[in-house]
């Protein structure tokens, strides 16, 4: 018994210590490389769009963008101009490859100097000889007016209160987006006596216990942290929304002087296409915990990629 | 007048010869050796062409005209007999069965339990001695997977779950002794919860379901605990590589009560411990317990109380002030991590038998089962200046009590009449947090304490009735049929407490009456040959939410509400059954077609884990099925080689209006070939072998197409622009895994000693080391894109040791 047991075991440990990854033969369906548009139109920008190429999932091609598309840029239908790239202010956008190195691509704008309205419908439809062609189209809702704007500092020492309100539309469906962020160039001597400059710049964290945020298991009081959010106009569709957020004093805001609030709306493609984002990069991993897989939204007809639009508020405190 | 004289006679004549005077024989069928009831024993008359088969608790009852018969009395694997009966009275006539080692005498078709005699399409029975002879993974006998060696059931790699001719894990109504088992599944479905040295059958229903059962789509595996020895003490051990089971069993008193316990427990985490870092602290085990006493009252009455206790634990304990170069030296802080996860299921059933006469039997049953889940992280530190302590725990589960009544009635041999009625509370807990969070600073306007309960989706309480009646009705000497109602009840309780606004407007309102026909039916071309085929509509109220692709135990089963309705089916089967070489083969080849409506899945992304958000507003409902194919199957159950051959060629489809663009899809689990070749062979009384190969198409997977650019996202620290690249994946399940097969062998080495027997069993699962895939994702490997397939188990080796005594 005793000669079987040993070697049995050893054994066993042996086998199960094996490689079980293996790079397999797998038959997926062919894919016929696309076009791709990507584009977010705001009120407050020309209009600009890059387009690129899908490419098979086993193929050794990088998908690079294109610059020689034809595309056109339709209001209600209406033809409004053609986009051209943008070849002379190349730009080198980064990305991380396969291997995980960051490298870079050579990315064209396609612009017009018409700059978006709000309350339209528009269409961007790209030609390439070689790719079916592709369209897209998104709508810019019209402006939310934000009001009773206040800044509370002096309450709590920790924290900085601030509060806001803004009226629904009741004749449609809502989506909204919330973000906090500072921006500010400071100046000190150091100790060699240089002055020395410092750029602080990022996202700011806020905390809310609002019902319409996406609520987590509640940490020091509230049921939303983040440094941004979207949600809807599910509770209270058509009346007089008020949203109140804390900052942290002693964040990074705390080195600036001043605290920006972009509020933003836009249309269900656009909600569908940040929603399906954070999914997609945080959940659906094929993995074996992983359940189904996320796919990005796409509204682009016979292609990929996403025209989505912003019509967004911006309001510089200064507590 | 002489005519009509003649004509009265003759009346009388043809009358009296219908009212021949019928006299019942009945009584229970045991195995003489330990007393258990043997269901499904043959009991014939060749000269009326007539027979009955024991019920479940191995009642028999015969009703045939006064005269002089010889009856035979058969079951696979004992010896026959025949006994003469001058019936002129009621006559109660027990059977003691005796065990035959090698039975290979012939088959009587009699009764109704060869395969072309029954009546019943879609249902297999296993014998557990069978199950014994199949090599298992880890040498543990385990009967979920030999269910999954039968056609039309498929199964995941490592995983107990199985999947019924296209349904869902969740539809399979799995009950032990009676009581529905909520989760069965142990190591997260590495082994079934169910120790095969407690079980006496095992019965698998497909299809055509008689109306005694209801409440899943799929199937009903109907699993039937041992009753213990009646007649002496006995034991049976057996140790293996990761785990050892102990089997007690006996008279308390003999031939009147008898107990039978048996327990199991597995030991990975103490073979892992020494290798575990230090500091580290590793739970890693199941355990198992059944129990059962059954005791004879009387001749009519007898009553059963079983239960059956599981749970499986997994836990890590960091402490790093314990660890390597770390004891014994002070520190300004410590802390310690811990994590444990643990789920298992409680049942218990009280039965009570009593024969009202020798023609009305009847059945009564108290159940109670819980399943329960739960995941707790906690985190201590101790520092200079502060101390901090958190603790959340997620609790998830469902706890039922019920009770039912069951009558079988057989007035004649053309009748078994089955009628009862049933009543279910289920308590439904879909998920709670505990927080417990404490920071004692030295500042002490650092302090900070919470201790809160937050439940989401709030607790529901649902009441679930049925009512059925079934004739099992001999229509003419070739055709036989079971027809049958089952009538469902089903409501929400007042006492249901909730957040949710919406389920309060839904209590009371949830009022669902379903009627639900089931028939089937058996032609026989001769003694040979029979047609069958059948109808049943199914209707489910609780559904199993599932995010994961391996049934993790943080699963959770909700009810049926306005919103989410309840699950329905219809399902037609129709199949050809023989008997080969004088019965030593049964073949049968029977098609399906099932439809199922209302199935839900969980919407894109949510995990039960990660969310605070009510279930109901987390999932995609109104979603429809449909499965249909065909199924070979050729088993041998006498002699000294046994086995069956499955083969399953079928299809099973998925559509909701927000997945895959509302088109039709592959369900996961549509496996276009499915074959199974499960072979014993007994040598003599010291050696016998097992070997089973299955292969399976594989699974159907979403997996990446295309890859393009996303969006240029500008970075807010240094305003570079920075593209990700993102996969498409075209439609849902549209790619194929590689396929699926395996060989698994098994010997063992039988010695009978003078007062214990012993088994060496020696297998390996996997014998030629298929890397089998479990799941496949996109990977960049050699500068180029491929596909990785990860694999669960490659050949894995095993022993154990049994003794008996």
């Amino acid at each position: 018994m005793k000669n079987i047991i040993s070697p049995l075991l050893l054994f066993s440990l042996f086998i199960v210590s094996c490689d079980m990854e293996t790079v397999i033969d797998l038959d997926i369906p062919s894919h016929e490389p696309v076009l791709v548009l990507n584009g977010l139109l705001d009120t407050d920008t020309n209009v600009q769009v890059v387009v690129s190429h899908s490419v098979g999932a086993f193929s050794t091609a990088i998908p690079s963008f294109v610059n020689d598309a034809n595309v056109l840029l339709y209001k209600n239908n209406q033809f409004i101009d053609s986009l051209l790239p943008d070849t002379t202010n190349l730009v080198y956008v980064n990305y991380i490859d396969d291997s995980y190195n960051v490298d870079s691509l050579a990315m064209y704008y396609y612009k017009s100097n018409y700059i978006p309205e709000k309350n339209v419908n528009y269409r961007i439809e790209v030609n390439h000889s070689d790719y079916i062609s592709i369209s897209a189209e998104t709508y810019i809702p019209n402006d939310i007016t934000l009001y009773n704007i206040d800044v509370d500092t002096i309450s709590n020492e920790e924290k900085i209160g601030f509060t806001f309100s803004f009226d629904d539309n009741a004749s449609q469906q809502n989506y909204y987006r919330l973000k906090l962020f500072s921006s500010c160039t400071k100046e000190w001597e150091n100790e060699d006596g240089d002055i020395e400059e410092w750029n602080f710049r990022g996202d700011t964290r806020f905390m809310s216990n609002d019902p319409s945020f996406p609520s987590d298991i509640p940490f020091e009081g509230y049921t939303f942290q983040g440094d941004n959010v979207v949600f809807t106009d599910a509770l209270f569709n058509g009346q007089q929304k008020t949203i109140t957020l804390d900052v942290i004093s002693d964040l990074k805001y705390a080195n600036c002087d001043t605290i920006i609030i972009q509020f933003s709306t836009f249309s269900d493609d656009t909600y569908s296409y940040y929603n399906s984002l954070g999914d997609h990069s945080e959940k659906g991993e094929l993995s074996i915990f992983g359940g189904e897989v996320i796919p990005v939204y796409t509204n682009v007809e016979n292609g990929l990629g996403v025209l989505i639009s912003t019509n967004a508020q911006q309001i510089y405190l200064k507590p | 007048m002489k005519k009509i004289f003649t004509i009265l006679i003759l009346l009388a004549i043809v009358t009296s010869s219908y009212a021949q005077k019928k006299y019942t024989i009945s009584g229970y069928v045991t195995d003489k050796n330990n007393g258990e009831s043997i269901v499904g024993a043959n009991i014939y008359s060749k000269a009326l062409n007539l027979g009955v088969t024991s019920n479940t608790y191995g009642f028999y009852s015969l009703t045939l005209p006064q005269g002089i018969y010889d009856l035979s009395f058969t079951f696979i694997g004992y010896q026959n007999q025949v006994k003469n009966f001058n019936l002129n009275s009621a006559v109660n006539h027990d059977v003691e069965f005796e065990f035959s080692s090698i039975n290979i005498q012939e088959v009587v078709v009699t009764g109704e339990k060869n395969i072309v005699e029954t009546t019943q399409t879609s249902m297999i029975e296993v014998p557990i001695e069978q199950i014994r002879t199949i090599p298992a993974l880890l040498g543990e006998v385990d009967i979920l997977k030999a269910i999954q060696l039968l056609p039309g059931v498929q199964s995941s790699e490592g995983s107990s779950g199985f999947y019924v001719r296209g349904g869902g894990p969740d539809q399979n109504l799995i009950l032990l002794d009676g009581v529905p088992v909520y989760n069965a599944s142990h190591i997260g479905g590495l082994f079934s919860v169910f120790n095969a040295d407690a079980i006496k059958n095992v019965r698998l229903t497909k299809g055509g379901f008689p109306a005694r059962f209801g409440g899943r789509l799929s199937s009903v595996l109907e699993i039937d605990m041992r009753e213990g020895n009646m007649k002496e003490f006995k034991g049976d051990a057996t140790f293996g590589l990761i785990s050892s089971k102990l089997t007690l069993e006996g008279p308390i008193i003999k031939d009147k009560t008898s107990f039978i316990v048996a327990g199991r427990r597995t030991y990975a985490d103490l073979l892992a411990g020494p290798f575990m870092p230090s500091g580290t602290d590793l739970t890693l085990y199941f355990y198992d317990l059944n129990a059962k006493i059954n005791h004879k009252i009387s001749k009519n009455d007898r009553i059963y109380l079983s239960a059956y206790m599981g749970n499986d634990a997994f836990g890590v304990d960091y402490d790093p002030s314990q660890g390597e170069g770390q004891k014994g030296q002070q520190s300004s802080g410590d802390g310690t991590l811990n994590f444990g996860l643990g789920y298992g299921n409680l049942t218990s059933t009280l039965r009570w038998n009593h024969l009202f006469s020798d023609k009305l039997f009847s059945n009564t049953t108290l159940t109670y089962s819980k399943y329960s889940f739960n995941t707790n992280f906690g985190l201590t530190s101790n520092q200079t200046n502060e101390n901090t302590a958190i603790n959340f725990d997620y609790l998830a589960g469902i706890e039922d009590l019920g009770g039912r009544i069951d009558f079988d009635y057989m007035p004649n041999p053309n009748h078994d009449i089955k009628f009862g009625t049933s009543y279910t509370y289920h308590h439904f807990s879909p998920g709670e947090v505990n927080q417990n969070i404490n920071i004692q600073s030295s500042d002490t306007s650092q302090n900070f304490s919470l201790d809160t309960t937050l439940n989401f989706s709030g607790n529901t309480n649902v009441h679930e009735m049925f009512f059925y009646v079934e004739d099992n009705v001999k229509i003419t000497s070739r055709l036989k049929a079971n027809i049958g109602l089952h009538i469902g009840h089903y409501s929400l309780a007042n006492n249901s407490t909730t957040n949710n606004i919406g389920l309060i407007d839904k209590i009371n309102d949830k009022n669902n009456l379903s009627l639900q026909p089931r028939v089937s039916a058996r032609y026989l071309l001769n003694e040979n040959w029979s047609l069958k085929a059948s109808y049943a509509k199914m209707e489910q109220n609780i559904h199993l939410l599932s995010n994961s692709s391996v049934g993790f135990p943080s699963d959770i089963w909700v009810p049926a509400l306005e919103s989410v309705p309840s699950q329905k089916s219809e399902q037609w089967a129709g199949s050809v059954s023989t008997l080969l070489f004088q019965g030593a083969y049964e073949l049968s080849l029977e098609g399906y077609y099932k439809t199922m409506s209302n199935l839900i899945t969980y919407k894109a992304g949510y995990s039960n884990l990660e969310s605070t958000e009510s279930w109901e507003n987390a999932v995609e409902t109104g979603g429809e099925g449909k499965a249909y194919g065909m199924e070979l199957f050729l088993q041998k159950k006498k002699g000294k080689t046994t086995g069956w051959i499955g083969y399953t060629l079928s299809w099973a489809d998925r559509r909701f209006d927000n997945i895959n663009f509302g088109e039709w899809y592959s369900y996961k689990y549509d496996r276009r070939h499915d074959f199974s070749l499960v072979i014993s062979h007994k040598f003599n009384d010291k050696w016998d072998v097992g070997a089973t190969w299955v292969y399976g198409t594989g699974n159907a997977i979403t997996f990446p197409q295309g890859v393009y650019t996303g969006m240029p996202q500008i970075s807010p620290w240094d305003e570079q622009i920075a593209v990700d690249f993102v996969e498409s994946y075209g439609n849902r399940n549209s790619t194929r895994l590689p396929a699926y097969h395996r060989l698994d062998f098994g010997i063992n080495k039988h010695k009978k000693r003078k007062k214990w027997d012993s088994t060496l069993s020696l297998g390996a699962y996997n014998v030629y080391n298929r890397k089998n895939p479990f799941f496949a994702y996109l990977a960049y490997e050699d500068n180029q894109r491929v596909a990785k397939q990860v694999s669960l188990f490659p050949i894995i080796p095993s022993i154990s040791y049994r003794i008996q005594f």
